[in-house]
């Protein structure tokens, strides 16, 4: 135990001696969490450059490019949309908004669509900031179509309203024309009941006999004036009859005609209670629900947090695997080099315990650094970490133990330091790059999927964001720690083969 | 001179690094308490031999015995009882020489106490006490020497193997290095088994000399015994003689040619620059 101490006491004597060495590897990563810590502090994206183009800005327009500048977005017209174009592909804007001219909302013949250039190479951006951009837009997109139904729904309150009252009318008029037709019907009958017959060839028979039986020439005359009255009663009477005719005739239209303007009517009232009835029958009369009939909510499995929350299990991992890797591969390097490598072999100190001092070591630098960064996500993790920092603990030192010992295989390897420090960050880089850091690794093929499953970088970052996000019981990380105590058991035996193989080599 | 019975034996050792055999039979007796020197050519097989010796690396053929047992079956004794040091420095040049003992005192097992009385007599007895605190990068070659051989012996070895540790050296801090290693053996009573191809301090230094060529001990014994036997006054003509007779094809260097020939090329250096210079 004793010379287990005594190695890592020469090691950090010799890493912290060594400035160059000591700046690089340990105030290296812990001013990169520190500077990674500040930046994604937030949880916004910061001084997004959009370019916007229209041929024509009309109110509309103008009121959408006002939303889009705030602190986020800095918004740049352009004078063509090829510039606007051209400014996203040289880096210039993150984004170009190209807007329709003179576009309005409801002006008929003018398109409304929006688009947007983006860059998709920037793939870690590009939906982060379709996504805020959308948001912005489609803002001010629905406070115009609230303001569109709205028009709506108060035009058919209104016209609600408004035939409510006019049914009444129309039930009046459909009175009116009931009796109408009643009296036409009445004037028909009675004007038929008048009775306007008289017989005046009895009359003319009559006179003919009286003045057979007078001879007085003023009785003739009187019976002559009173002929000639006949006549004249005669002639009135025809007239009266044929009135009689028209009356009885224009009753039975005004009739008829009421009794379609009933049934009209009739139709009409049932016609506006159906219509008072549907519009009634509406029951979604909120402006906001006929705008989102269906409502999405986005509820985050874990308490929204800022950017650092998110990526403090990945920035945790990587830190781990690029200080274990590098740390490791740097110190057996470095000891391999000395010319005091080969005294050691002479001592009557197994190579075991060599080993374990080599690991000890990095495994105590790195318990330093992460102490450091531990406290500061104390600031933002401190609930999520406080419950689980024993298991998290377990884990990370499992982990480290794995990209350490593999960090020595690389160290023992390798001949020069260059080279297995190189080989050292190829590797972090491969293992970074088959993980879901950069890209998630089901956008890889299925094959290389599995493959990149069991990634000691991938099964790192799935135990840790489980554990400090989600808080995730021992239970659910068995498949990750048996995985994770293979590859340990793995690379201690190839760690062992391969300081035995630099032992023969120096021999 | 000789103290007592072979104290370490080589018998018939073979050593081969694939198709090149570079020990071929050799046999060697070391006696207790002398410092004995193996000489030859760059090549011979001296490192071999010596690595041989603390275990480092297995014989195809043979064995060595260490007060009569073999050093591969009673390995403990030989990292505890040997005492080496290389050709080239073995210690950590980023620690003091004070870190540097106590390291390997640790893995020697030792106990801090042990440690820290040893470290004070090994600097004292190889004066270079005054700069214990002293970082080794930035000690001279001698003192680098120094600080390598008390490394050597900080476990207080029965045996200090020495390769060529005088390479390197000035001739002044050489003769101090001789020094050492005579007080060293006197004083500790420790066996010292020394290569080098600087055949004047060996013929100054060794109680017994060995002569190693081709892979195998050529002849054995004291430098007395060793000039009566080929009837020459120095080792240099010895060693000349022992290859011309075989008709090695390389050429050996003796010192004094070594000497010539590095002040030659100084010369040239010198002529070199100082043209540069004139021209400037």
């Amino acid at each position: 135990m004793l010379r287990i101490f005594n190695i890592i006491q020469k090691n950090l004597k010799l890493l912290i001696r060594s400035k160059a060495s000591a700046s690089i590897i340990i105030l290296g990563p812990l001013l990169l969490v520190l500077l990674v810590g500040l930046a994604f502090s937030g949880s916004s994206l910061n001084n997004i450059n959009v370019g916007v183009y229209s041929s024509s800005y009309s109110e509309l327009t103008n009121i959408l490019v006002t939303t889009m500048q705030d602190n986020q977005f800095v918004v740049t017209k352009t004078t063509s949309e090829l510039e606007c174009i051209q400014g996203v592909k040289y880096g210039k804007f993150h984004v170009c908004a190209v807007f329709p001219p003179d576009l309005s909302v409801g002006t008929a013949n003018i398109t409304s669509t929006i688009v947007f250039h983006v860059d998709y190479s920037r793939v870690n951006l590009v939906y982060s900031i379709l996504d805020t951009i959308s948001k912005k837009v489609s803002v001010k997109a629905s406070e115009l179509s609230g303001e569109l139904v709205q028009v709506l729904l108060d035009t058919l309150e209104n016209s609600r309203i408004s035939l409510i009252e006019k049914k009444d009318s129309i039930t009046e008029l459909s009175t009116s024309a009931s009796q109408t037709k009643r009296d036409a019907d009445n004037i028909v009958s009675e004007a038929n009941a008048l009775s306007l017959t008289f017989n005046i060839n009895q009359t003319e028979e009559d006179l003919n006999t009286l003045e057979n039986l007078t001879n007085s020439t003023s009785a003739l005359n009187i019976i002559d004036d009173i002929r000639e009255d006949f006549d004249a009663f005669n002639t009135g009477l025809a007239a009266s009859l044929e009135a009689k005719q028209k009356i009885k005739e224009q009753g039975t239209a005004i009739s008829d005609a009421s009794t379609a303007s009933t049934q009209k009517l009739t139709q009409l009232k049932s016609s506006t209670e159906t219509i008072i009835g549907n519009i009634e029958s509406i029951k979604i009369r909120e402006r906001e629900t006929i705008l989102n009939p269906i409502k999405t909510q986005i509820t985050p499995i874990s308490e929204k947090k800022s950017h650092w929350n998110y990526l403090f299990p990945t920035l945790l991992i990587i830190m781990v695997a690029f200080v274990s890797l590098l740390l490791a591969t740097s110190l057996v390097t470095k000891e391999k080099a000395t010319k005091a490598y080969f005294r050691n072999f002479i001592t009557p100190t197994s190579d075991i315990i060599f080993l374990l001092g080599t690991y000890l070591s990095c495994l105590f630098i790195l318990v330093v650094q992460l102490i450091i960064i531990f406290g500061q996500a104390w600031y933002f993790l401190r609930a999520e970490l406080l419950s689980v920092l024993g298991v998290v603990s377990i884990f990370i030192i499992l982990i480290a133990s794995i990209f350490i010992l593999i960090g020595m295989v690389i160290g023992y390897l390798f001949k020069s330091q260059e080279t297995a420090v190189l080989a050292s960050m190829s590797l972090a880089g491969f293992m970074l790059f088959f993980s879901n850091t950069i890209l998630p690794i089901e956008s890889i093929p299925p094959s290389l999927k599995v493959l990149a499953s069991f990634n000691p970088f991938v099964l790192g970052e799935a135990v840790l964001k489980k554990l400090i996000l989600f808080q995730a019981p021992f239970s659910a990380l068995a498949f990750e720690l048996y995985m994770l105590i293979g590859y340990l058991l793995l690379f201690l035996v190839l760690t062992i083969l391969a300081k035995e193989f630099t032992k023969r080599k120096i021999s | 001179m000789r103290k007592g019975p072979p104290y370490i034996e080589f018998e018939g050792i073979t050593k081969k690094y694939g198709n090149t055999l570079v020990l071929d039979n050799l046999t060697l007796s070391i006696p207790y308490g002398e410092i004995t020197g193996i000489i030859g050519p760059s090549g011979s097989g001296k490192t071999t031999m010596l690595n041989l010796l603390i275990g480092f690396v297995k014989p195809n053929k043979g064995r060595i015995l260490f007060q009569s047992r073999n050093i591969i079956k009673d390995f403990s004794n030989v990292t505890t009882l040997f005492g080496f040091a290389a050709q080239e420095f073995s210690f950590y040049t980023d620690l003091t020489i004070e870190e540097n003992l106590a390291y390997f005192g640790n893995l020697y097992k030792l106990k801090k106490s042990e440690i820290k009385l040893r470290t004070d007599e090994l600097l004292k007895l190889l004066e270079i006490d005054y700069a214990r605190k002293t970082i080794a990068r930035s000690l001279s070659s001698g003192m680098g020497r120094r600080l390598d051989i008390a490394c050597s012996l900080i476990h207080n070895p029965k045996v200090l193997i020495l390769d060529e540790p005088t390479q390197d050296l000035d001739p002044i801090l050489r003769k101090e290095l001789v020094a050492t290693i005579r007080k060293v053996n006197k004083e500790r009573e420790t066996t010292v088994i020394i290569t080098s191809h600087l055949l004047g301090e060996i013929d100054e230094m060794c109680d017994t000399i060995g002569i190693l060529y081709k892979g195998h001990i050529v002849k054995m014994g004291t430098p007395s015994e060793l000039k009566k036997f080929y009837n020459m006054k120095t080792m240099d003509e010895i060693f000349t003689s022992i290859v011309k007779k075989s008709e090695r094809p390389t050429v050996h260097v003796t010192e004094n040619q070594f000497k010539t020939k590095i002040k030659e090329e100084e010369k040239k250096v010198i002529s070199i620059f100082g043209h540069n210079l004139n021209k400037k």
